[in-house]
Formats: structure tokens, sequence, C-alpha cells
């Protein structure tokens, strides 16, 4: 079954506006491995609730300006969308 | 490749290895039909001291990779920061090692997925097992096929391991 949901999220802007902070130093921060922090950035992977909070909450923001959930309309959606 | 896809690729060659070298010197004692080697005991006995071998040789390449993937860290810090002292690129690399190794929810949720397909691997190695006895085969053949079904098994969940770190995973 194709995904019916895309989540992005802005992680590698906030890091940019953190003074340029690392992946190794958010890894720190969150205690999770680096290339888990590199997998989220490329939306390889999507981090746990606990992940998504303790990231949010390195950058003082809230979970919804770090990650952005998005449904997906697939191609026999969108024709009954055109019909309608 | 980061850390854990290396050290995947170094468990999983050991595994196929080992397996390989199994599977080679079966066939010759097999085809030997020496009167000790048509009894279970006989291949029990192989059997535990290749499983002995591949947890020593995955234990020794592990110190090995391990202590290498410290040099290489080293070295790439060095030649990236030559002003760097030999204490600060000490406490980078501890700090660095620490980071990269750190089994968190990401390795655990691979570790758990790429386990489903090695049971599914060893469930049907065990019905092959159990198909072989019924074709009346040796229940010689029976005690290998499942011996190679779980030694096999652990290494098609290494490259398991390897692709979902590739490709990336999802919950659910």
């Amino acid at each position: 079954m194709a995904k019916e949901y895309e989540i992005t999220n802005n992680i590698r802007t906030l890091r940019f506006f953190a003074d340029e902070m690392s992946q190794q130093t958010l890894a720190e921060k969150t205690n999770v491995s680096r290339q888990t922090i590199n997998a989220i950035e490329l939306g390889k992977y999507t981090p746990s609730l606990d992940l998504a909070y303790k990231i949010a909450r390195v950058f003082n923001v809230s979970i919804d300006e770090v990650f952005e959930y998005k449904e997906l309309v697939d191609e026999k959606n969108k024709k009954q969308v055109i019909r309608k | 490749m980061n850390y854990h896809e290396k050290k995947t690729i170094v468990t999983s060659i050991v595994g196929l290895l080992v397996s390989i070298s199994y599977i080679v010197f079966a066939i010759v004692k097999y085809n030997q039909a020496s009167p000790e080697s048509l009894t279970l005991k006989f291949w029990s006995m192989r059997m535990l001291i290749f499983i002995g071998i591949g947890i020593v040789a995955i234990i020794i390449l592990l110190i090995l990779f391990n202590i290498f993937y410290s040099i290489y860290l080293a070295i790439k810090l060095k030649i990236d920061n030559p002003e760097l002292s030999d204490k600060e690129i000490e406490a980078q690399i501890s700090q660095t090692v620490k980071t990269n190794t750190i089994e968190d929810e990401m390795a655990k949720l691979i570790e758990l997925k790429s386990m489903r397909f090695s049971f599914a691997f060893v469930g049907f190695g065990f019905v092959l097992a159990l198909v072989s006895l019924l074709l009346d085969f040796s229940p010689i053949i029976m005690l290998n096929i499942l011996f190679l079904s779980f030694s096999l098994g652990q290494t098609l969940e290494g490259f398991v391991q390897l692709f979902y770190y590739k490709r990336g995973i999802n919950h659910g």
C-alpha cells in the first residue's frame, strides 16, 4: 500500500539558525547517534514522539515548527477530486 | 557509511565465511562417508565447534574493528584539524565514538525489522528440514539444513540491516 502521508522536517534550517549547530552536537543533546539525526534530516527515518520532542526542545520551538505532516493525494483520489 | 553499517558488514562477512567453510566441510565429509561421519553425534560435535569458531571470530574481529575505527577517526581528525593537540583529539574521538556507537531507537527498530526476515528464513529452513525427512533423506541432512538455515539466516539479517540503513526505515 502506498504511503498516504509524508512527514517533513526543518531540522537543517533550525540547525543553521542555532549558530550552525552540527549534527554531532544535536545527536549528543538528544542522546541518539549522528547517523539517526542525518537519517531524520534526509527523511529516511521518522523519529518517535519522544525524540521529536527532544529535538524540538533543543531548538526551543514547538514540535510543529520542527515537523510537518502532509497528506499525499494519490492519482486515483486526484481523478475523483477532478470529477467532482 | 556509518559505524553500524560497517559493523554489520564485518559481522555478516564473518558469518558468511563461517557458513561457507561449514558447507565445504560438510560436503567433503558427506562424500567421504567415513563410518564416524554417519552418526548424528559426529555432526553435532562439528556444528558446536563451528558455532564456537563463529563466536570467537566475531568477538576478535569486532575488537579489531573498534581499534581500527578509532585509529581511522584519529587520522581523519588530525588531517582535518592539524592544530589540535593529542589530548583534544583523544577527547573528540571518545565523544565521536560514544555518539556513533550508541544503540538508539533507529538502530533498535532496524534490528527488530531485520530479525523478522531472519525468523522467516529459519522457519523456511525448518519446514525444508521436515520435508527432507518425509522424502526419506538421512537425519544428518535434516540436521545440516537446520544448522545452515540458522547460520545463513543470521547473515541474511545483517544484509537486511544494511538495506534498511541505506533506504531508511519508518514506524508501522
